[in-house]
């Protein structure tokens, strides 16, 4: 998968799940603000990753990931 | 590594009559099994049937017994564990007293003190119930 395509699937599921424009998610976007997470929910975004791209985010690497680009890197090198 | 009757309690904080488990065991890192026969004096028997609200029960107890067997692996005490969130329930069929349900959970992530788990429960082949579920464990017990 290329990174564009990867982004824009993450972008349309992420958007579609948690209610928010695909405007508002972008690289430099804080994804906890923009998607309105907390501690429940976080893991729904957490399984959502894993479902879609079969990537696991495990418990020590959540904290690296804090806007749509850190995301968006950890998956594509995951996948790579 | 199986758990039976005699030893779930290890597992899970919940006494006869709640326990809706006989079996509980492990099947990889990230998927889990449990059985319940649904006896004459179950307690979520309506009439012949067993009511979803025992079916909901019995998966988050296999989940609970995850979590209680994941702190034992870790030599930990069994922690507290609570219901955080129900969603994508399907029911297909009204299990009856006599069957038995076959459960199958997998750990879809874990953050914090949250388990998101994906459940399937079937008897023999037929499908009985799907749904996603989220459990938080309380650390400070």
């Amino acid at each position: 998968m290329e990174k564009n395509e990867m982004i824009e699937k993450m972008v349309t599921i992420l958007a579609d799940e948690f209610e928010v424009e695909t405007s508002e998610i972008t690289a430099d976007a804080p994804i906890k603000e923009t998607l309105h997470l907390d501690s429940l929910s976080l893991v729904d975004m957490v399984g959502l990753v894993d479902e879609e791209f079969g990537v696991t985010i495990q418990n020590s690497e959540i904290a690296t990931i804090r806007t749509f680009g850190d995301l968006y890197e950890f998956v594509y090198t995951r996948l790579a | 590594m199986s758990y039976t009757t005699t030893d779930i309690e290890q597992l899970i904080p919940q006494r006869a009559p709640i326990v809706m488990l006989d079996t509980f065991s492990r099947i990889d890192e990230k998927n889990y099994a449990s059985e319940l026969t649904i006896r004459e004096d179950n307690i979520f028997c309506v009439g012949d049937k067993f009511a979803e609200v025992g079916i909901i029960e019995h998966i988050a107890q296999t989940a609970a017994a995850y979590t209680g067997y994941k702190h034992l692996v870790e030599a930990d005490s069994v922690k507290l564990g609570y219901i955080g969130d129900v969603k994508n329930c399907r029911f297909t069929v009204y299990p009856s007293k006599g069957d038995t349900l076959h459960t199958t959970i997998r750990i879809v992530s874990e953050i914090n003190d949250i388990t998101l788990i994906t459940a399937e429960t079937k008897v023999a082949d037929q499908l009985v119930a799907t749904c996603k579920m989220k459990l938080a464990t309380d650390e400070s017990k």
